[in-house]
């Protein structure tokens, strides 16, 4: 502890003894504001994507999944009942979802599943490409994304009543109410969505290539979110945000399997309850969060009933002091979690930890510094110190770049360690997997017209992956290497109709250590990471039409290596088309979408089918 | 010298073609008979994914990866278990897809697949019937071989695995499937019906029969953990000798170890089987021996075994991700060939 503080005072002083030359020259107010959040405050160097309403759509049934896999350069892999994120090369435990500051990833198996993520009903959503975890902690490794849903005080005052079908047989319903007064801000939403899946594919692996009906792939779900935000006095604030989902699904096998009777049930219940104390040159915010997940798996005919429920409570203590043109943070958080899962051998599990860090930020006419330093604890294994080191500078008014050098880190999971079942053995003594993250980007933000790029390279130690045995069974160690590097780009043009947006990300993700004498994928790229991934978005508005056209384009993939040839699976490209009318007679709006209108056959995941075109129509009455 | 170079010229054709047009019609890739001087090697495929596929090595080690699926134009499945030459018919037993592909084994075209449940091992009792153990109703799929469809079930312990057929009988080790068994079913051919159960030893995995008549069969024992780690009880596997339909000879290995994957020579003399605890050894086991050996013939752990023709031949799933490898061993345990098959190689199978 004393070790650290020594650091965290050596880092400030370095920072403070290298600038204070500049700082005599001119003293500028910082263009941070106090009042942002940890994401924005921590925004310098970092490759930053805001998903706009135009992105998102009308659709209230429009998953993460989707969204990410047509409107971004990441590569989503879909199959059963999980949909999971790549961001830069890296799994899908290496991506952090965040609900308004606090981590929502599953302490059992360290994922989220973005086939039941919603995109509506937040007030902003946030995508940051590359990892972060000296301000966010555990798994923000390759990317992490930020769901932000306590009301601002806006002029908004709504109830919103939404109805969607869908051709495979989807019908969901919405309902959103808004309301602001001066001390109040509220809103509320729920939905219920319930999707037959019927769609129709070519079975390749059937004799004959027959046309099948999807018949086994219900979905049902329900979830509700209320958000509340209080302004006690001018310099305090309390919010509360609750999130509660429910989604019952029948899971489908792959393709070669008829039949399937497994069946997964995922619950979730998250209370988030803050403070904010704004006092001069500083303020202080205090969360504490509850957050439970409940899930199921069944596979009655194979005797397979897995169940666990995880329990989080979090305490964050975030402090924030502006003072002659630095911006000092100081954060603490408190976790307790708790797993109880019908696979450990000790069912239940208990653990704490904590994390504190220290950022001090520099802001100079035209240059942003940021030094991040986080040192976390945890009961059974030790966690290295992150730093964390960002500039960005303004060149001209148009042109800025930006650069960041950080540790990021990823605990092992609950399953990871205590995993207890028929041939397969978690580890106890597992460490954290480590990652050092370099990247520098440029970003061209003109009136009209706004293009950022990035490159970066990662290199990841220590990862965990699960190897059988010679005596059979699985066990996972801290064996893996993987060194990704790439670039990411993104433009966006507004003329007074049109917008274009598009993205494209190029990655090369490679194994850096052979696991075995025979191993071939040494060297070479890895699974399920495409070389290429890109879209382009056109959005057209007249008057009260708006018409969108998306092409998204994904390189293929490798599924298994070999000497000779690797097995892949192909590129596709897929083509969305939506219209939207909203007149000003009634205060209803539709949107009719049409995804993948080319009715293209492709796959994310090997043997596992994609729908075709599928039509979808979206009814909103608004009432102000 | 020449007739090897006009078979490498064929097969190079063979072979060039086959790679050059996958998505052509039966008729254009279909070559008789090319599936005698060989072997086949069934490679499970990852789970939940079915890619599954067999692999034919021929005498001059030409590989040819994913035979069915290039002639047949469509996916053998979920988990190749194993693979059976029956009645000049191959039948690929594939676990997770619940069915047995039926292929004729000279052109290894598709004739018939039969729908069961969790296909395991298959053994043929006569010219009409065949034995198909199967997880998924813990028992036999008795197969008429003229029609290819079930015609009755036999009811044998939990998990029947190995199964092989002498003397009128067939000897099913019952490994437990997801639990714990230690039985063998003794089941009568000519009416169906279990004449008898053996208790073996625990986890009873394998079973050949030798030169004289007598049934051997491989328990791999089973080890059970508290929450630490700490072993709470451990038995021993076992080599069991039975003769008559009852057990005449029992030799335990060390406690620890899990034996498993029990073959037997050509002449019917050696039985040779994987066995260790952390690092596994392929061992030797004359039938007239007195004790379990010591020394290992090949120290190298192997996922599968096989013997054929005075040649051991083990497999390597390497990470169980990508593409495994076949070895081939002369019987002194010195290492002959290698060659690249499909992924998590699990069997062999020849002809």
């Amino acid at each position: 502890m004393k070790k650290t503080l020594a650091y965290i005072l050596l880092f400030w002083g370095l920072s403070v003894n290298s600038l204070a030359q500049m700082a005599m020259d001119t003293i500028r107010l910082p263009e941070v504001k106090l009042e942002h959040n940890r994401l924005q405050t921590h925004s310098i160097g970092k490759h930053l994507v805001i998903l706009t309403p135009e992105i998102i759509g009308e659709s209230t049934s429009q998953k993460l999944s989707d969204c990410l896999a047509n409107h971004s350069s990441v590569y989503i892999k879909q199959y059963g009942a999980l949909a999971t994120p790549t961001f830069r090369g890296t799994s899908s435990s290496h991506t952090l979802v965040l609900w308004n500051g606090i981590p929502l990833n599953s302490i059992a198996n360290g994922l989220l599943d973005f086939s039941i993520t919603p995109v509506q009903g937040f007030e902003k959503i946030a995508i940051v490409h590359g990892g972060d975890a000296s301000v966010f902690g555990s798994g923000a490794m390759g990317g992490s994304i930020h769901l932000n849903s306590i009301p601002d005080f806006k002029n908004q005052k709504e109830i919103k009543l939404t109805s969607e079908q869908g051709s495979y047989g989807l019908l969901s319903q919405g309902i959103s109410l808004k309301h602001f007064t001066d001390k109040l801000a509220f809103n509320l939403s729920l939905t219920s969505l319930a999707d037959d899946n019927t769609f129709e594919y070519i079975n390749t692996t059937q004799m004959g290539h027959p046309t099948v009906v999807n018949n086994y792939g219900k979905i049902e779900s329900k979830s509700g979110k209320v958000n509340l935000a209080y302004k006690y006095d001018s310099t305090t604030k309390f919010a509360v945000a609750y999130w509660s989902s429910a989604n019952d699904r029948e899971v489908p096998q792959n393709m070669t399997t008829p039949f399937s009777d497994a069946k997964q049930y995922d619950k979730t219940n998250n209370l988030l309850l803050s403070a904010t104390h704004f006092f001069t040159d500083g303020l202080i915010t205090l969360k504490r969060a509850f957050l439970e997940e409940d899930f199921r798996y069944t596979e009655h005919l194979k005797n397979i009933d897995s169940q666990y429920l995880t329990n989080s409570k979090i305490t964050d203590v975030d402090v924030k002091i502006n003072k002659g043109g630095f911006l000092y943070n100081l954060g603490g958080n408190f976790t307790k979690q708790s797993v109880i899962n019908n696979n450990y051998l000790d069912t239940r599990q208990l653990e704490k930890q904590s994390a504190i860090f220290s950022s001090v930020q520099y802001n100079y006419d035209f240059l942003s510094m940021n030094t991040v330093l986080r040192k976390p604890w945890q009961t059974t294994f030790e966690v290295p110190l992150l730093p964390c080191l960002a500039f960005s500078a303004d060149i001209t008014k148009q042109l800025s770049i930006r650069f960041k050098y950080n540790r990021n880190f990823r605990s092992p999971s609950f399953n990871d360690r205590f995993w207890a079942g028929a041939g397969a053995n978690g580890n106890p003594d597992l460490t954290p997997e480590d990652a050092w993250n370099k990247e520098l980007g440029f970003d061209v933000n003109t009136s009209n017209f706004k293009f950022k790029a990035t490159v970066y390279t990662l290199n990841i130690s220590d990862m965990i992956l699960w190897q059988q045995m010679d005596n059979g069974s699985w066990m996972p160690n801290n064996i893996k290497q993987v060194w990704s590097r790439g670039l990411e780009t993104c433009l966006k043009v507004h003329t007074k109709n049109l917008s274009i947006i598009g993205n494209y990300a190029f990655t090369k993700s490679t194994n850096e250590l052979a696991t075995d004498p025979l191993d071939e994928t040494l060297g070479k790229q890895l699974r399920y990471v495409p070389l290429h991934k890109g879209n382009i978005n056109f959005i057209i508005t007249e008057d009260n039409l708006q018409f969108i056209l998306n092409q998204s384009y994904t390189g293929s993939v490798i599924t298994s290596h070999d000497a000779l040839e690797n097995k892949t699976l192909p590129y596709f490209i897929l083509t969305d088309i939506a219209i939207a009318y909203s007149p000003d007679f009634i205060s209803v709006s539709i949107e009719g979408k049409v995804k993948n209108l080319m009715d293209k056959s492709y796959t994310t995941y090997q043997n596992y089918p994609s729908p075709g075109r599928e039509l979808l129509l979206t009814l909103n009455y608004t009432i102000n | 010298m020449k007739k090897n170079l006009r078979k490498l010229g064929v097969y190079a054709l063979v072979i060039i073609a086959l790679s050059s047009c996958k998505k052509d019609s039966i008729e254009d890739i279909y070559v008789a008979g090319n599936y005698e001087d060989g072997y086949f090697v069934t490679n499970e495929g990852n789970f939940g994914t079915g890619n599954g596929s067999i692999s034919f090595v021929d005498e001059s080690g030409f590989i040819d990866n994913d035979v069915f699926a290039s002639i047949n134009s469509f996916a053998l499945g979920d988990v190749v278990q194993s693979m059976s030459i029956i009645n000049d018919h191959a039948y690929i037993l594939v676990n997770n897809s619940s069915k047995i592909e039926v292929a004729s084994i000279d052109s290894m075209i598709s004739v018939a697949t039969i729908n069961v449940s969790q296909p395991r091992y298959m053994a043929k009792v006569s010219d009409e019937k065949a034995y198909v153990t199967d997880w998924g109703i813990n028992g036999v799929q008795v197969i008429d071989l003229a029609t290819n469809t079930i015609s009755s079930t036999i009811a044998c312990g939990t998990g029947p695995e190995g199964i092989k057929v002498a003397n009128g009988f067939a000897y099913v080790c019952n490994v437990g499937g997801w639990g714990l068994d230690r039985t063998v079913s003794v089941i009568n051919t000519s009416n169906d019906a279990v004449e008898t159960t053996l208790i073996v030893g625990d986890k009873p995995n394998s079973v050949e029969i030798d030169a004289n008549g007598a049934v051997w069969v491989l328990t791999g024992g089973y080890t059970e953990y508290d929450a630490d780690w700490n072993i709470v009880s451990e038995t021993a596997g076992n080599l069991v000798k039975i003769v008559g339909n009852a057990i005449e000879a029992t030799y335990t290995f060390p406690i620890g170890n899990h034996p498993e994957d029990l073959i037997i020579n050509d002449a019917g003399t050696t039985l040779y089987y994987s066995d260790g605890s952390w690092s596994k050894a392929v061992y030797a086991f004359n039938v007239n021996d007195t004790e379990l050996s010591t020394t290992p013939l090949i120290s190298r752990s192997f996922y599968a075994l096989g013997f054929n023709d005075d040649h051991i031949y083990g497999t390597d799933a390497v990470d169980y991700v990508q593409s495994g490898w076949s070895h081939k061993y002369s019987i002194n345990g010195s290492i002959i060939d290698s060659v690249q098959v499909g992924i998590i190689p699990g069997g062999y199978c020849f002809n």
